[in-house]
């Protein structure tokens, strides 16, 4: 049966745009985000299965999020709010700056689900069960990425 | 022992009734988040009234998808251009890995096929192995299944910059259509990379993971972007490449 797209928004655009909001910290660009997200379920109606597309939306909105921080030009928009100052849970100026730098390194040879796994595990509290069901990897994948991360977090910190 | 505090995003779940009543117990929820997350839901609605953000999504997805109801009716057309566009090409001496290429614009087959349309005004005209594309060409990419279960569709520009076609994203599952040519529900804009553009459909009977297609067309972007991808599971490879004209301007 063909989705109401009004009744669809009504139900879960405010989750949506809120989880864009929280990633892009830009009100014009969040509403922009939540849209697409919005097209790119819509496209696939096929892959709602009826009973939960929340779960479905929210990684979708955190994929399309993160796109958007990694182009450079949203990057510029929203460098005071981006999602490695998020990552980063400083508000010092000189050590944001300094932990923007590091991060945008750590994470510029990372794959790009490195990027929405540490952002679910260490940003949104998720547990490694719920990451990986969010993102539907086993325990011990995400485990292992996030040992990489570390590693990699720590020999870029020596460097 | 401390409780520990529900996620943001099941406060989400439980006002939406999708969260199973079996992970949490009814004193492990904070009534006044879920106060908040109402008013929140009520100032978002009424900022952005669903009548009118439906309608905004629904132009979205009516872009999205003219390109796809332009090109499936003209697939007949497509077939005849076939006839005359390519057909005269076999007439030409190719190498065999020419003719390996070929195979990917094939009519039929019981081998998985990739399509690439042109569109060209009103006609959509289906490239050849090979063919000569500029910036701002608008492809539409087709496949054919041929009975195989799971793909992944992705190209490689000349700057080395790989694009997922299909699916929507690398969470996204493989599962492809089956019954003939399926159109993909978007067109693809060529930018101004320079020198090509190759696509690649990898297809298998099991599950693809399209991360890990991802990771290996990465390896070739950076590296030798004549070189196939390195399948070790039985999945089959197909590719295309288009030379990029120069636009002068």
């Amino acid at each position: 049966m063909a989705i109401n797209i009004e009744d669809f928004y009504r139900k879960y655009g405010p989750m949506v745009l809120r989880r864009c909001r929280s990633i892009l910290k830009n009100e014009e660009a969040a509403l922009d985000a939540m849209q697409d997200v919005f097209v790119k379920i819509l496209k696939r109606e096929k892959v709602l299965n009826g009973n939960s597309p929340s779960s479905l939306l929210y990684i979708t909105a955190t994929n399309v999020c993160l796109n958007i921080l990694r182009s450079s030009e949203r990057k510029r928009e929203t460098t005071d709010n981006s999602v490695l100052e998020i990552l980063a849970s400083t508000y010092d100026p000189e050590e944001r700056i300094l932990a923007q730098i590091f991060l945008d390194k750590l994470f510029k040879n990372e794959k790009v689900s490195t990027r929405t796994i540490a952002m679910l595990h260490y940003v949104d509290g998720f547990t490694l069960e719920e990451t990986a069901e969010h993102v539907g990897m086993s325990v011990s994948g995400i485990r292992k990425r996030l040992r990489v991360l570390r590693k990699n977090g720590l020999e870029l910190k020596e460097v | 022992m401390k409780k520990e505090e529900l996620n943001e995003f099941y406060y989400e779940q439980i006002l939406l009734d999708e969260f199973p009543q079996d992970k949490f117990s009814r004193e492990d929820i904070n009534p006044d988040k879920l106060e908040k997350l109402k008013m929140s839901n009520k100032s978002i609605l009424d900022e952005y009234p669903p009548e009118i953000l439906a309608r905004t999504i629904n132009d979205k997805l009516k872009i999205n998808f003219s390109s796809a109801r332009l090109y499936i009716p003209l697939s007949f057309a497509a077939v005849f251009l076939l006839f005359f566009t390519i057909f005269p090409l076999f007439n030409k001496t190719e190498s065999i890995g020419d003719l390996n290429e070929f195979e990917n614009i094939r009519l039929k087959g019981n081998v998985p096929s990739l399509y690439i349309y042109r569109g060209n005004g009103n006609n959509a005209e289906l490239l050849a192995n090979n063919a000569l594309v500029k910036e701002k060409d608008l492809l539409q990419i087709s496949y054919d299944s041929a009975g195989e279960k799971y793909g992944v569709i992705f190209s490689i520009d000349g700057r080395g910059t790989v694009t997922l076609h299909f699916p929507d994203n690398i969470y996204s599952n493989t599962r492809l259509d089956f019954g003939g040519k399926v159109s993909l529900p978007f067109s693809y804009e060529l930018d101004n990379a320079p020198f090509f553009e190759r696509f690649f459909f990898v297809t298998s009977n099991s599950e693809i993971n399209a991360e890990s297609i991802m990771e290996n067309a990465g390896r070739i972007a950076k590296g030798n972007k004549s070189e196939m991808l390195n399948l070790t599971d039985g999945s089959r490879q197909k590719s295309i490449i288009l030379f990029k004209e120069e636009v002068h301007r």
